[in-house]
């Protein structure tokens, strides 16, 4: 250690100033304690170069006092710096212990000095009180990084999740714009059928009504058919009575001709005596011989009539049956016809139906639409949220991360 | 027996004579010689019954064509040749009896020799030619496809017939041969006859 | 010159007319009349259409009598003699039957003259065929 003694001896003998007598001596007693109060502790007094024996003893008081002061001074350098290296001591060594990180054994000084105990009991304490926190700060760490972990996992998945249903949302968003467009579509092609089902039904109506009509002539037809049938009966019946009159006619008349023709036989076998009866008989043969032309003719005529009427029968028959057929088929085209109508009636509301319906859904689907664009406007929030999280996650990962690469510097156990 | 006198001088002339009241006739005065040759003195063979006279050198045959083949028989044997009319049909009348036809008010019956030799029949239509014949007692009108007329044969070129005794083969007395061709000669009367011999019913049935 | 006449009843069995002597013809009746055995429909005359009338004939015996169905009688004709013929000989040598007489020329085409009797004693007992016979 240095004493304040050890001052360049040049200094030191430069104080020795050239001795006055008398009052120089007072004013060097005075200059010496003025240097001493400046300072300079070097400065010394000469007492030889005193000649006031009084001065010289106060000189050498003085520089005794001095001497004493500088080596109290000089052992409170001392001391001081004993105690400053001792601390400094102190302080590098916490220090190399921080910079090394080892803060698992003890402080070791070499410093002595029992002054300076409690200061290193002092640093000693904050040594474990740095130890301790080093500690917890690693726990801590540690926990924040497992922490910001999960939190970074959960924030990416939420990311995703938020991510997935935005997109979800925003297909959802686009199929119910379709879906829009074709409610749109469906509307119009329901109205266009409702009012198809309109025009059809009218003219179903028509049909019925036209229906109705040939039925009702049908109707007509074999009433008129009946009518006929029994003209055609009457008339039937009268016909085969003057049959049965000419057959009767006709019988007698091929009796006569028969008669005739044998009397005309015995003419000739009597010849010359038989020749009047062979006249009268040939007379009688014509006369006979004319009316069964006439009945031949009347029975060619019943022929044709009987033939006419059969004729007509078969056709009133044909009639009647045709009648009867189109009455069926009537009945059936009628059903057929109210079959259709129901139906249609059926479209027709099912087609106002499916108008209304669409239009309600049209009108479901636009609310859909923009409730599923404020659920994506705010699934974009969330997810920029969850992009912010993530974020700040990761963020707090790296920090704790950082911050877990810190403590794992220092030595604890 | 009748010999028609009645021809062209020309030869290969047709004559048709109608008579009133009936059918026409047609008699085709082709070849037929002057009536001189057919003079019983003259020598060339007619029929006759009873006359005399030895061979001449030359034959007169009346040709028709039947059977799809030229036929004929001795030319005095005909005396006519007619279109038959319509033709009555007979009751339980042979086959080659089709019926009965009036010729000058006189009715007379049809032969039709492809029936009698169950050769077909020849078609009767009222054009169809008839040559009248007179065999023996019987007088027949002969139908044929087509009459040829007279024609003159050498009887030296007369041969005899094939050794044949089915259909009309065996009715051929000779086998003769002119410039057209060659003619089967017929004995009309042998063929006549036997067809009388074998009248069959054609069904009790007429047509 | 008187001209001679035959009296011939005219009928038609099927579509042919034919004559026949009437003295041959006992009367004329009606075929329903009559027991079916008694009826000639089936004769070398044909058959008729029909069965308007009969001709009541007997046979050549006189002893069986029948009825000729017939279609029409037409009547009873004056014939002249000149207008009746014979069979030629050679259909009558060919012929199987009787019945047939001879020809009545009427209007140039001949109408068969049958000799009824014969026809319905040929029907009774049919005839022989012409080689049996001498």
């Amino acid at each position: 250690m240095r004493s304040p003694s050890d001052l360049d001896p040049k200094k030191k003998a430069a104080r020795k100033a050239p001795a006055r007598r008398g009052a120089d001596d007072a004013a060097r007693i005075a200059a010496f304690l003025r240097a001493w109060a400046d300072g300079d502790h070097d400065s010394r007094l000469d007492p030889d170069s005193f000649a006031d024996p009084a001065l010289r003893e106060v000189a050498v008081a003085a520089n005794d006092a001095a001497d004493g002061i500088v080596s109290d001074l000089r052992n409170a350098q001392d001391r001081i710096s004993a105690v400053t290296s001792g601390v400094d001591e102190a302080i590098e060594a916490m220090v190399k212990l921080v910079i090394q990180g080892d803060l698992s054994g003890t402080l070791r000084l070499g410093i002595t000095d029992a002054a300076l105990t409690p200061l290193i009991a002092g640093v000693g304490q904050v040594m474990e009180t740095l130890k301790k926190f080093v500690t917890e700060i690693r726990e801590a760490a540690l926990q924040l990084s497992t922490s910001s972990a999960e939190v970074l996992a959960a924030a990416t998945q939420n990311e995703s999740s938020t991510s997935a249903q935005a997109s979800a949302i925003h297909e959802t968003t686009a199929t119910m714009e379709e879906l829009k467009g074709a409610s749109h579509q469906i509307a119009e092609n329901a109205q266009m059928v409702a009012s198809i089902a309109e025009q059809t039904l009218v003219g179903g109506r028509q049909g019925e009504g036209s229906i109705k009509a040939f039925m009702e002539a049908m109707e007509k037809v074999r009433h008129n058919a009946v009518e006929v049938d029994e003209a055609i009966g009457k008339l039937s019946r009268r016909v085969e009575r003057i049959g049965t009159v000419v057959e009767v006619i006709d019988e007698i008349a091929d009796r006569s001709d028969l008669l005739a023709l044998n009397a005309a036989l015995e003419g000739a076998k009597a010849g010359e005596a038989g020749r009047g009866f062979s006249i009268v008989a040939a007379e009688m043969r014509r006369l006979a011989e004319n009316v069964m032309e006439s009945t031949k003719e009347i029975k060619n005529l019943i022929t044709e009539i009987r033939e006419a009427t059969h004729a007509a029968k078969e056709a009133s028959d044909g009639n009647k049956k045709m009648a009867a057929e189109g009455e069926k088929l009537g009945g059936n085209a009628m059903s057929n016809v109210t079959g259709i109508l129901s139906g249609i009636q059926e479209t027709s509301d099912a087609a106002r139906v499916i108008h209304l319906a669409t239009q309600q859904q049209r009108t479901a689907t636009e609310q859909v639409v923009q409730s599923m664009s404020e659920i994506e406007e705010v699934t974009r929030q969330a997810q920029s949220g969850s992009k912010q999280a993530t974020g700040a996650a990761a963020e707090l990962t790296k920090l704790a991360e950082r911050l877990a690469e810190l403590v794992k510097r220092f030595k604890v156990e | 027996m009748r010999i028609f006198t009645t021809w062209s001088p020309a030869k290969g002339t047709t004559y048709t004579t109608d008579l009133p009241g009936h059918p026409s006739t047609a008699i085709i005065a082709d070849r037929m010689a002057e009536p001189k040759e057919l003079q019983p003195e003259a020598p060339g063979g007619k029929a006759g019954a009873g006359r005399g006279g030895g061979p001449a050198a030359e034959a007169w045959f009346f040709c028709l064509r039947l059977l799809g083949g030229r036929y004929a028989f001795e030319a005095p044997l005909v005396t006519e040749v007619v279109r038959l009319g319509p033709l009555t049909r007979l009751p339980a009348s042979p086959a080659f009896l089709p019926g009965v036809f009036t010729h000058r008010g006189e009715v007379l019956p049809v032969l039709d020799i492809a029936q009698l030799v169950g050769q077909g029949s020849v078609p009767i239509r009222a054009s169809t030619r008839a040559a009248l014949v007179h065999c023996g007692p019987w007088k027949v009108a002969v139908v044929s496809d087509a009459v040829e007329g007279l024609v003159a044969i050498p009887r030296r070129a007369l041969e005899p017939p094939l050794a044949e005794s089915a259909g009309v083969a065996e009715f051929l007395s000779a086998i003769g041969r002119d410039p057209t061709g060659t003619i089967a000669i017929l004995d009309l009367p042998r063929l006549v006859e036997t067809a009388r011999a074998r009248a069959v019913p054609a069904g009790s049935t007429p047509a | 010159m008187s001209e001679r006449t035959s009296e011939m009843l005219m009928f038609r069995v099927g579509s042919r007319v034919f004559a026949c002597d009437v003295q041959d013809v006992r009367r004329i009746g009606s075929p329903l009349e009559v027991p079916p055995e008694d009826l000639l429909e089936e004769t070398p005359l044909g058959r008729p259409f029909s069965q308007e009338r009969g001709l009541v004939v007997l046979d050549a015996s006189g002893e069986l009598e029948r009825t000729v169905v017939v279609d029409h009688v037409l009547g009873v004709s004056s014939i002249p003699e000149d207008h009746v013929q014979p069979l030629p000989p050679f259909a009558a040598a060919c012929m199987t039957s009787g019945a047939v007489a001879g020809f009545v020329l009427l209007d140039d085409s001949p109408t068969l003259l049958v000799d009824l009797p014969t026809l319905v004693s040929e029907h009774v007992a049919p005839p022989r065929s012409p080689e049996e016979r001498p």
